[in-house]
């Protein structure tokens, strides 16, 4: 018999991991949902992020918190470089050179640390203490994570539906012609739309670095998971992000506890791979 | 009969083929005159290009980008290798049987994923979450061997046997492998070009132009898209089997990981995707920048990497078809400057043969 608090602090821990997959999935979702390219270097964008904010720690001692204002920016500056070098020449091309370009930038990014930082196991060593609510404990630095990756996610929402350039941008998205004719530079809301997307792994490469440990190839622990819930809530649906990311995390986290964590993963694949099959739109998507 | 001969030799004076022929007879030569390390380069320049060479049949001639075939040269690194440990049966004889089991792997998993019309960017997902699953399996799949367990997390490791014995698929010098090797490449270049120029390959490069079209003009597609995906299956096993022999190591992280997908699709297209001999130079440029970076600078430096990345980035943005029309050119340039020999005084026919 299991304790009923036990799969309670279970459940909790997954809606915790799955809050912030829900972030890393939403910047995924804006750049495919605006220009259809599948960003692969997504998670390298986390690691960057998590690197900054270490060496702002254990350099100047600057609290990972505040370092949400500078890591992320620098994911956005990077990304929109690269939008503008990269991928702008690219998006007449076939799909399949779009996608091979941000493999360059995945490789790049992963050996450019790999060779300032090394392979270590490097962690900001911060404890911002657990709290207990009766028999569950939370760890402050997750709490703190989720709510702040859910506020994220609620403002990029908000920012998509009620501020014009966030309308522009779904213009975009769903006719890019069209949006054309109405005045808007596709060109501006690309970059626009990578920025967007790279910043929303900075702000989540900051958060994880509170609690998780930092090596050059951690994006990719988290990216599959992230390409897992893009299809599961939709493709360029932030709403389907969202959801499927809380899925996702209780997935993760359950199938971890009632099967063993070494299974996790398959077991996230093979719901991905039925998704694929049977509903590629996604539980909440529509036709595109 | 001697006529045909004749024609054959004279053939030989325009320096386009004796140009090719000289080309040939270094490269079989080459082991006799390179020390141990640069073999070694050019064994892994030859498997990255069978690698290569088999993902560019679903990916370069079909237009499907498949990560599936990591998993294929690690099923069959890990059949051979474990028929012979296991059973002690010959890896040449494991080769075929993962040969068989990638294909069918591959109609499985084609079946599947082209059934239900996955195309582009989610056939990619698709196959990329296959080989994690697959990857993941092996990792927790162990096999007992005399009380012990093999496999796992842990590898496995291909008994060493004493001497050379080209039964037991080993041998001590480097250079028995360099010639395994190129033969693999030699025939997988001649079946990618048997297909390029027939009705099969005119359906695959059909199918990646327009599938709409292709299916319009009574073309199969769901089935010539598992065709295609089972030849690359089958062409990508041997390089399985042929790694496990000559590292005599695998394990899921090296022969089962998407980066080595990763790794086909890069040196396919940085040559030249959906021609015969892009691989080929898309390995040949690579290869040898990657494995001198490391050996100057040490394997887990990072610097052989970001070069491939700036690599990938130039070529994605400024060159999409890959390096092969350099190629082509000087090919052409260095055939065009060399003198024609003439033969028996037969120059009208050399001529006209160039």
């Amino acid at each position: 018999m299991v304790e009923i608090t036990l799969i309670l602090q279970v459940i909790i821990g997954g809606l915790l991991l799955g809050s912030i997959y829900a972030l890393i999935a939403s910047g995924l979702d804006v750049i495919y949902g605006v220009m259809e390219v599948i960003n692969f270097a997504h998670g390298e964008f986390i690691m960057l992020s998590m690197y900054v904010s270490y060496w702002l720690f254990v350099l100047y001692g600057i609290d990972p918190l505040i370092s949400l204002a500078i890591a992320p920016l620098i994911c956005f500056i990077i990304g929109a470089i690269f939008q503008k070098l990269v991928i702008e020449r690219v998006l007449g091309a076939p799909i399949f050179i779009q996608t091979f370009a941000t493999f360059g930038l995945l490789i790049l990014l992963q050996n450019i640390a790999m060779f300032l930082w090394k392979e270590d196991f490097r962690s900001t060593g911060i404890s911002y203490g657990t709290i207990a609510v009766g028999d569950i404990s939370i760890s402050i630095p997750r709490l703190i994570s989720s709510i702040g990756c859910l506020v994220t996610v609620g403002a990029l929402y908000v920012f998509f539906s009620k501020t014009k350039l966030g309308m522009a941008l779904r213009a975009t998205s769903e006719k890019r012609d069209v949006a054309k004719l109405m005045g808007v530079n596709i060109s501006y809301m690309y970059w626009l739309a990578f920025g967007i997307g790279t910043m929303c792994a900075g702000v989540a490469g900051v958060f994880i670095s509170t609690f998780y440990y930092l090596y050059p190839t951690v994006g990719s622990v988290f990216i599959l998971m992230a390409f897992v819930i893009c299809v599961l809530g939709g493709t360029g649906n932030l709403l389907g992000a969202l959801v499927g990311g809380l899925i996702i995390g209780e997935v993760e986290v359950l199938s971890a506890f009632f099967i063993g964590p070494q299974w996790k993963e398959v077991v996230a694949m093979i719901i991905f791979v039925i998704i694929l099959l049977f509903k590629p739109s996604g539980l909440f998507g529509g036709r595109k | 009969m001697r006529v045909k001969l004749y024609e054959k030799i004279s053939k030989l004076s325009s320096p386009k083929y004796y140009f090719l022929l000289i080309l040939a007879i270094t490269t079989i030569l080459l082991p006799l005159a390179l020390n141990p390390f640069q073999v070694h380069v050019l064994v892994l320049v030859y498997i990255y290009a069978i690698l290569a060479e088999s993902w560019n049949i679903i990916g370069g001639y079909s237009g499907q980008g498949s990560f599936l075939n990591a998993a294929f040269f690690g099923i069959a690194a890990y059949a051979s290798s474990l028929l012979f440990i296991l059973y002690g049966i010959s890896p040449w004889i494991g080769m075929f049987v993962g040969a068989f089991l990638s294909v069918l792997l591959a109609i499985g998993a084609g079946y599947l994923c082209f059934r239900f019309g996955l195309k582009g960017h989610f056939f990619f997902l698709a196959s990329i979450g296959i080989t994690v699953a697959i990857q993941r399996a092996f990792i927790n799949w162990y096999w007992p061997v005399n009380g012990d367990l093999i496999g796992g997390a842990y590898g496995v490791w291909v008994p060493v046997i004493k001497g050379d014995s080209l039964y037991h698929f080993q041998f001590r010098g480097k250079a028995p492998y360099y010639y395994i090797a190129l033969a693999i490449l030699l025939a997988e270049l001649y079946i990618t070009y048997k297909i390029q120029n027939s009705k099969l390959g005119y359906y695959f490069t059909a199918i990646r132009d327009d599938e709409d079209a292709a299916e319009s003009l009574g073309i199969d597609t769901l089935k010539y898209k598992i065709v295609a995906f089972a030849i690359s299956a089958a062409l990508t096993a041997p390089a399985g089997t042929f790694y496990a022999q000559y590292f005599l190591f695998i394990d899921p992280f090296t022969v089962l990981t998407d980066m080595l997908s990763i790794e086909m699709v890069i040196v396919a297209v940085i040559g030249g995707m959906g021609t015969i001999f892009g691989p080929v130079i898309g390995a040949m440029i690579l290869r040898p920048i990657m494995e001198y970076v490391r050996a100057f600078l040490g394997a887990r430096s990072g610097l052989d990497l970001i070069i491939t990345g700036l690599i990938i980035i130039f070529i994605a943005t400024l060159r999409p078809r890959g390096f092969i029309k350099w190629f082509e050119d000087g090919y052409n340039y260095i055939a065009g400057h060399l003198p024609t020999i003439h033969v028996g005084g037969e120059k009208e026919r050399a001529h006209s043969g160039s």
